[in-house]
């Protein structure tokens, strides 16, 4: 079961990542068709023993290979979400985004299909949280505090899984940097520093933060 | 044959009774005639809607709006069409491809009944308005309102218990919309005489061109 699951991620997020950077080069779609899959599976491996540990706290009772397979499954989930609107995203990205324009438009266009991806992602993962939630309601005894431990995981998730996104970049692809795997820089920064300082003043300002 | 034994797929019993009337859909041993019917209703609707949207220019224009409309709708609703599966299985559905395709058209056509029945009211702005930023938000609101009663009747259909949660449904039906918002600026001009240069052609999208035309920039 769990190796199905897996196998659903990989594919549908390396599916969803050749969407995410189609329209910077064929290059980078497969680039980041490769990197996608990298990112969803390494951040459930790295967050897996802290979900066993707080599974443990909140008196769930999970063994850590229970705790893997839901999380899993609730990957899955969000990975079929990912899927099914892998056509809508790229239908967007083909008739919204630029193919040339200034600086600013481009970063303007870039801009706003990373909030796209950023929303879609997340609401994604949000549904794969919501369906584990109702898994493990039924699988938890009722002295277990259910509520707490899936808000524990989802945070851990979001932000590893934000920051492993960060250290893979580029993943859409700035449009006035060229194309490659990893950035010479990747370990420079974090997510959150890049969100409030040049994702969201670039919406604000229509792409006049450099 | 009694009329209680055959079952009534029209406008009036889609409009009264949109639970009743996914319920007839998904237990009909017929079910291709009423899924026709249903999607000639989305897209006659989406047509008269269209020609209203169009008058604000001339008879050309609304006539070019009226197949804009038309295609706007079918290619949307297909293009999201697998995302509605996914949406809908994942929320518990257990409706086979093609039923979950009628319930996805007694939304469509509810919609489409909605804007043609409110397509008098944006005719009657059109041609007596000059501000295209008006005709742009009053064309919204009332695809909105034919929207929430698309949702409206989804909601129905789980009363019914033709689902068990319309949860995906609606997650779909906002993509849908989305799609189509998308579509219509993609085929724009909607709102300018043919062939004219009013608006710009490049790619864009929707939010951005709608915030240009509202505020006229």
């Amino acid at each position: 079961m769990m190796k199905r699951d897996v196998l659903i991620v990989v594919l549908s997020t390396a599916a969803y990542g050749a969407v995410l950077a189609a329209w910077r080069s064929p290059l980078m779609a497969a680039y980041v068709a490769v990197k996608l899959p990298v990112v969803f599976v390494a951040t459930t491996l790295v967050v897996s023993a802290f979900c066993w540990a707080a599974g443990l706290l909140c008196r769930a009772g999970l063994r850590y290979c229970e705790v893997l397979g839901a999380v899993f499954s609730a990957m899955a989930v969000a990975g079929s979400i990912l899927l099914a609107l892998s056509p809508v995203v790229l239908y967007f990205v083909f008739s919204g985004a630029p193919d040339a324009g200034t600086r600013e438009e481009m970063r303007f266009a870039h801009a706003t299909m990373m909030m796209v991806h950023i929303l879609v992602l997340a609401c994604a993962g949000a549904t794969g949280n919501l369906v584990l939630c109702r898994a493990l309601r039924r699988r938890v005894p009722p002295a277990c505090r259910l509520a707490p431990m899936v808000a524990l995981w989802i945070a851990s998730f979001a932000v590893v899984g934000c920051q492993l996104g960060w250290i893979m970049r580029p993943l859409v692809g700035s449009p006035n940097i060229a194309v490659e795997f990893l950035r010479s820089d990747a370990l420079d920064s974090n997510f959150l520093e890049s969100l409030f300082r040049q994702i969201i003043p670039n919406i604000i300002s229509k792409g006049a933060v450099p | 044959m009694s009329q209680s034994q055959s079952p009534r797929f029209n406008v009036s019993s889609l409009l009264s009774d949109p639970g009743g009337f996914a319920a007839r859909l998904r237990d009909s041993e017929r079910f291709a005639l009423p899924a026709v019917f249903l999607a000639l209703v989305s897209l006659v609707g989406a047509a008269v809607f269209g020609f209203a949207v169009g008058s604000f220019v001339d008879l050309q224009v609304a006539f070019a709006d009226s197949a804009k409309m038309v295609g706007v709708v079918a290619f949307s609703f297909a293009l999201t069409y697998p995302t509605m599966y996914v949406f809908a299985s994942i929320s518990g559905s257990t409706l086979s491809p093609a039923r979950l395709l009628g319930l996805g058209l007694v939304a469509t056509a509810t919609l489409g009944c909605i804007l043609a029945a409110l397509a008098p009211v944006l005719w009657l702005f059109s041609v007596s308005t000059e501000t295209v930023g008006f005709i742009v938000v009053f064309a919204a609101l009332l695809a909105g309102i034919g929207a929430f009663f698309a949702i409206s009747a989804l909601a129905r259909a789980r009363q019914s218990g033709v689902v068990a949660s319309t949860a995906g449904l609606s997650a779909w039906f906002i993509v849908f919309v989305v799609v189509a918002l998308q579509t219509v600026t993609l085929v724009r001009p909607m709102l300018a005489p043919l062939g004219s240069s009013r608006d710009p052609s490049g790619k864009c999208f929707f939010l951005g061109h709608f915030a240009r035309v509202v505020t006229n920039e």
